[in-house]
């Protein structure tokens, strides 16, 4: 039994030496990456990587956050956009580096649903005529970002 | 670090140093254990500066000044200076084994450490913004730190959090960093919690050295750190690795209070629990386990003609009751209630769902608990081994009854909640399952390393001496 035992630690030991040196490296950066870098960069690697997953160029995401970072930061901002639009889909994963007051503020409105109150708006593509009287605070490539 | 890295390192200091005082209170000195000791103060550090923050918050103290947090410290400080002062120190047994059989025992554990740090390092290339460390943890802690304490800004984002009813020790334990920091982080606030997963390593290592000899106990322990689940533990800031951490050192605990039958050993345990019992609510479930099986052996003791010798010591088990307490107090303050305990309108309640649910979902539940266990890259196959070892040592499993039976009443248990699951019982085992079992995972481990011992056991230890070891 005691050579049982022994067998079984040298196995399971040798087992996890294997599993660990597979994990050993991964695709995020490097060990000298993980020590150099800043949180900003740490952030922006992980837009980038958002980005990419959404097939959207490099800064298009990082230009919209950096907009929103600029409000106020109780102010509320929504999205409107289709369900399956990518640009939301990347935006609303990415909503937890947002300012903490602003990540449950984030409201996904479809197209057809008007707006009102006293939220910030992020419109991609054409600006809805019934939004028309609200303030352009700031235009993207092909983004707007509306204040009340 | 190239992290904003000054402000989160004191805050990570002071958790350690209040830890050694509690332990100096106890009469637990560095020469006990030195490989668990680090771990020890970490854990009871870290359970008096989240208390500290619970109670700065709630008397009003806000969020905004971190001189205000770090001197709510300093009474507990001196409280514990005080008592440390009059404690009696432990005797330090001397390890057992030749020195060469020491040394490979530690350069094994050094492996292991040494990938549990690496993958540490990896993880913090990655910001909180994913998966439940982001949706739970980190914005609960985001939403104390925006409303500043539990009034009504705290109360109004609770409507929108997911499982707001969870206990607030991981949340508190970030809190605790984003006020030294000066701002909300979102890399370095994961730290409490993965570095949990060194802790594990480490008090692994000291208590599997007292049951085998040193390479063994290496071996084990670098086994340990080859699991999926330890990976995903050290990169991500979840709470099932606080509820390992505590259960292991409450398991570690009570073995060593068994043999040497001092109360500094008892306290240490409930530490553990009380750890445990606010980290997650699985916790309670060890702690009702807990108090089933002391109960059960106290009736048994009090058959036998034993007296109840209550002793001041054994007041420091109020603690876990009390981190119980508090997130019972939460959540009828805020009335929130656990999604599974809930009455939902088609299904019913938990009783309910157990009756009617039980023949679809107990195969399902019960199949992918044992592939899982069964799959080497998951657990190594330690759940597996320690089945074996008891069904082939009936000896060493009545020895250790006690704890086996709260291994076997909380497992039983979280079987019994996946069955009565309100939501699809697949879904859930995908999401939950494995993070179930890495929540006793390091207790399993310490049991092999325990029932082991009987075939390949430590050297006799000497008399008991107070020289350092």
């Amino acid at each position: 039994m005691a050579l049982a035992c022994i067998l079984f630690l040298l196995w399971r030991a040798a087992a996890s030496v294997q599993l660990n040196v597979e994990e050993f490296d991964r695709p995020l950066g490097t060990r000298g990456e993980a020590l150099r870098w800043s949180e900003a960069e740490r952030i922006d690697r992980a837009v980038r990587k958002v980005e990419q997953q959404a097939g959207l160029g490099a800064g298009y995401l990082a230009e919209i956050l950096a907009a929103i970072e600029a409000l106020p930061s109780e102010a509320q901002v929504w999205i409107l956009a289709g369900k399956e639009d990518r640009r939301r889909r990347g935006l609303v994963r990415l909503q937890h580096l947002w300012h903490p007051r602003r990540v449950k503020a984030i409201e996904v409105l479809p197209r057809s649903v008007a707006v009102s109150g006293e939220a910030y708006l992020i419109v991609f593509g054409p600006i809805p005529e019934r939004a028309a009287e609200l303030t352009l605070v700031q235009r993207g490539a092909d983004w707007s970002l509306l204040g009340p | 670090m190239n992290l904003d890295f000054f402000a989160p390192a004191l805050a990570l200091l002071i958790p350690f140093a209040l830890g050694v005082l509690v332990l100096r209170a106890l009469g637990l000195r560095f020469a006990c254990d030195r490989l668990a000791y680090p771990a020890w103060a970490w854990l009871a550090g870290s359970l008096v500066t989240a208390g500290v923050e619970l109670a700065v918050l709630v008397l009003g103290g806000g969020v905004d000044a971190p001189w205000v947090h770090g001197l709510a410290t300093l009474p507990v400080a001196l409280v514990l200076i005080l008592w440390a002062r009059g404690s009696t120190p432990l005797a330090v047994r001397p390890l057992p084994g030749t020195r060469k059989e020491r040394w490979l025992g530690l350069a094994l554990v050094a492996l292991a450490l040494g990938f549990v740090l690496n993958q540490l390092l990896l993880a913090t290339l990655e910001p909180i913004y994913l998966d439940d460390e982001a949706h739970f943890w980190a914005e609960r802690a985001k939403l104390l730190h925006a409303a500043g304490g539990f009034g009504p800004a705290y109360q109004a984002g609770l409507r929108t959090l997911a499982h707001a009813d969870y206990p607030l020790f991981n949340p508190l334990s970030q809190l605790w960093i984003f006020v030294f920091a000066g701002e909300v982080t979102h890399v370095v606030n994961r730290l409490p919690m993965q570095l949990a997963v060194p802790a594990v390593t480490l008090v692994l290592a000291g208590a599997t050295r007292r049951h085998l000899r040193a390479p063994a106990a290496g071996l084990l322990v670098l086994t340990f750190v080859g699991s999926m689940l330890v990976f995903s533990a050290v990169r991500r800031a979840h709470s099932d690795i606080l509820v390992a951490f505590g259960g292991v050192v409450l398991l570690d605990a009570y073995l060593r209070w068994r043999a040497e039958r001092r109360g500094a050993w008892l306290a240490l345990a409930a530490l553990g629990a009380t750890q445990l019992a606010w980290a997650k609510n699985e916790g309670f479930l060890v702690l009702a386990a807990l108090g089933l099986v002391a109960g059960l052996e106290r009736w048994r003791a009090a058959r036998a003609g034993e007296p109840l010798r209550l002793r001041a010591a054994h007041l420091v088990w109020l603690l876990p009751a009390a981190a119980v307490g508090v997130t019972l107090l939460h959540n009828l303050t805020f009335e929130l209630q656990n999604d599974l305990m809930q009455e939902h309108a088609e299904r019913g309640g938990m009783l309910a769902r157990l009756f009617a649910q039980w023949q679809a979902n107990t195969l399902e539940v019960l199949g992918f608990f044992g592939e899982v266990c069964l799959k080497g890259q998951e657990f190594q196959l330690l759940p597996l081994a320690l089945v074996l070892l008891v069904l082939l040592d009936r000896g060493g499993a009545r020895d250790l009854g006690g704890p086996l039976l709260v291994l076997a009443l909380t497992a039983t248990g979280f079987v019994l909640v996946l069955i009565a699951t309100p939501a699809d019982v697949d879904w859930h085992l995908r999401t939950a399952g494995k993070r179930l079992v890495l929540q006793l995972y390091p207790a399993i481990t310490l049991l092999v390393a325990a029932l082991m011992g009987r075939w390949l056991p430590a050297e006799p230890r000497g008399p008991v001496s107070s020289s350092r070891s």
